[in-house]
């Protein structure tokens, strides 16, 4: 088996608040294979965002990390800080969320590709600019010599996205970190930019971390994905194995939550009652338990285990009743 | 032809194209439809070229006397009168004027530059040094700017640079609290995390990032600052502390007036008018680029 790109084992990473220790991330462990594109899934404050901060080491300095970042053959969260700039952009690049904020507004958008290269590569400043508007051509911005001369606020939220992921490619990273790439942007442009960024994957051979809690997203683009909740792995798998086997009470929850196009006509959507938990607080046992449909006495007490799932390893799932869950599944289907 | 070209095309032939301007072209046009602030612009220019003008062409030199012409008030021959020695008030101002000009330039480039570095860092690493560069603003916060330029006038007062270096110590403070504000707030930019996610440095990040997109409100900081350095300075020099004869000061004339009042009250009442003029312009002016570099706040001001 070839060697993964990003192996995190066992992250934790808890910061302070005014109200006491947030544990945001809880043991995480998973492998990023080289070229594959690997979904991270989750609510709102599931910890998915934290760990790949915590992968490029840009969270607040009073935040407590443990565990292990393997990237490169060495731990990224025992290098010093000037090493771990040289991976940051050359190693590991980021695609930010709002591309509306994440360009610099008084920079002009070659400049800041141009800056990209000249950070990581020893190439004249003029080099560096036909290489920027190479990258613009690369990523379907039309007229990339008259546009690399502008600034941001004059490109739309999609040409503005695209410019982010030529800045992320610029250097060919073997790991492209994307923050919930599509969320600002317009469905249209969606599936543009994501068809974007599987091209500059193609061309560079980097793999995805791709972060989202866009079920539609991960549908159409990755290989593998992870679901997680209250910081914690609670399935992972092939897409696949996810999307079509899963075997996690809280993936399925996710799952017929969101509307299908061929759902028969007049099915309701079922909503995952309560809310999130409170990551200050969560609940004992299992995060998912006071949500789940299933969830019995004995969930409450302790929190479950990741376990594997099927016989080759490859599908696991974070659950109490994971043995009983296919009766389970099939019981709810026919009520 | 490419389909954005078209599109132009069409958009220009109904009258509906938005060009897109640069920033700096959007904030002329908004500071040209500033009134008071384009009008205290071109006095400030009309007099500072003046302070430089008047001298070349007037007949008199500066410390030139007529001792049949004392204590004069206006007339044809001296528009501004002549002091107790006789010597061209009008000439004395311009040069005068000069000097207090020259003061207000170099405070605003040292406090500006002193400011902004201690700002930046105090807002960037924030901590100890953030701490270090507070207890210096504290300090010189707390204790009356006057007194410490009295006292330090006595041992450093006397030429026109060691005035403005005096005045410039005191300074720093307001545009060092400006820029670590700003600092505090544009650090936590997306896109200054993109930029560290990119692999910048903290001096790129300081220099390149954050300190472009903070210029905007130290710019107006700078036009008050000069103008509270002029009456800084006159101050000092009203008190016997600033600059020293044959040097001369805006404050220095209205200083060496003050014994003649009731002889020549205009002695008193045109460097005091010009000192006046020049502070109220660059306030106006300071409002004008802040409304121009900031529409929301005018927005909210109206």
């Amino acid at each position: 088996m070839t060697e993964p790109v990003i192996s995190f084992d066992d992250l934790s990473v808890s910061f302070p608040t005014d109200d006491g220790m947030v544990r945001a991330v809880r043991n995480v462990s998973f492998d990023v294979e080289p070229g594959e594109v690997m979904a991270v899934v989750g609510e709102s404050g599931s910890g998915k965002s934290v760990t790949a901060l915590a992968a490029m080491r840009l969270h607040p300095g009073s935040t407590e990390i443990t565990g292990e970042v393997r990237f490169g053959g060495r731990d990224l969260l025992g290098i010093g800080e000037k090493e771990m700039r040289r991976v940051r952009g050359n190693g590991i690049a980021m695609i930010f969320q709002d591309p509306m904020t994440a360009l610099n507004p008084v920079m002009k958008v070659g400049a800041q590709i141009a800056e990209m290269v000249l950070t990581h590569d020893d190439v004249s400043k003029k080099e560096a600019w036909t290489r920027a508007a190479d990258l613009l051509e690369s990523v379907g911005v039309p007229e990339p010599g008259r546009r690399v001369k502008q600034y941001p606020h004059e490109f739309s939220g999609g040409m503005r996205q695209r410019a982010m992921i030529a800045m992320a490619i610029a250097n060919g990273p073997d790991l492209l970190i994307a923050d919930e790439p599509t969320t600002a942007l317009d469905v249209t442009i969606q599936a543009q930019v994501l068809e974007v960024m599987k091209t500059a994957q193609e061309a560079t051979g980097a793999a995805i971390l791709l972060i989202t809690h866009d079920l539609g997203v991960v549908a159409g683009i990755a290989d593998r994905v992870v679901v997680m909740y209250g910081g914690r792995v609670f399935e992972s798998g092939s897409a696949d194995q996810v999307f079509y086997r899963s075997q996690n009470p809280y993936t399925r929850g996710l799952m017929s939550s969101i509307p299908r196009l061929d759902a028969p006509k007049g099915e309701r959507l079922i909503p995952i009652p309560g809310t999130p938990p409170n990551v200050l607080n969560p609940p004992s046992g299992c995060a998912f338990g006071p949500r789940c449909a299933f969830a019995s006495d004995g969930c409450h007490e302790a929190h479950a285990e990741l376990m594997s799932v099927g016989f080759d390893g490859t599908h696991r799932s974070r659950c109490h009743k994971l043995a009983e869950l296919p009766d389970l599944f099939a019981a709810a289907e026919t009520r | 032809m490419s389909d954005t070209t078209v599109e132009q095309h069409q958009l220009e032939a109904e009258g509906l194209s938005i060009k897109p301007k640069s920033f700096g072209r959007q904030t002329w046009e908004r500071f040209r439809r500033h009134r008071l602030a384009m009008i205290s612009f071109v006095i400030l220019v009309l007099l500072i070229s003046s302070f430089w003008i008047v001298p070349i062409l007037s007949p008199y030199g500066v410390n030139e006397y007529d001792i049949k012409d004392l204590s004069q008030g206006p007339s044809w021959k001296h528009p501004f009168g002549t002091d107790d020695i006789g010597r061209d008030l009008m000439t004395r101002t311009m040069e005068g004027a000069q000097v207090s000009i020259y003061i207000a330039a170099v405070v605003a480039l040292v406090s500006t530059g002193i400011g902004t570095l201690l700002g930046a860092f105090a807002g960037y690493f924030g901590k100890w040094v953030d701490a270090v560069v507070n207890q210096m603003i504290n300090l010189i916060l707390v204790v009356p700017a006057i007194v410490v330029l009295l006292v330090m006038g006595i041992k450093f007062g006397g030429s026109v640079n060691q005035v403005a270096l005096l005045v410039a110590a005191i300074s720093w403070i307001t545009i060092a609290r400006i820029v670590r504000g700003l600092f505090f707030q544009i650090k936590e930019a997306e896109f200054v995390q993109a930029a560290r996610a990119a692999g910048a440095g903290p001096g790129r990040i300081i220099f390149r990032h954050i300190l472009p997109n903070a210029m905007g409100p130290v710019l107006v900081q700078i036009t008050l600052v000069s103008g509270a350095a002029i009456i800084l300075e006159s101050t000092l020099s009203f008190l016997g502390l600033g600059v020293t004869p044959p040097n001369t000061s805006l404050g220095k004339l209205i200083s060496d007036s003050k014994g003649f009042i009731t002889v020549t009250p205009s002695r008193v009442l045109i460097p005091g008018a010009i000192l006046t003029a020049l502070v109220l312009c660059l306030n106006f002016l300071g409002d004008g680029l802040r409304d121009a570099l900031d529409p929301a706040t005018r927005k909210t001001r109206q």
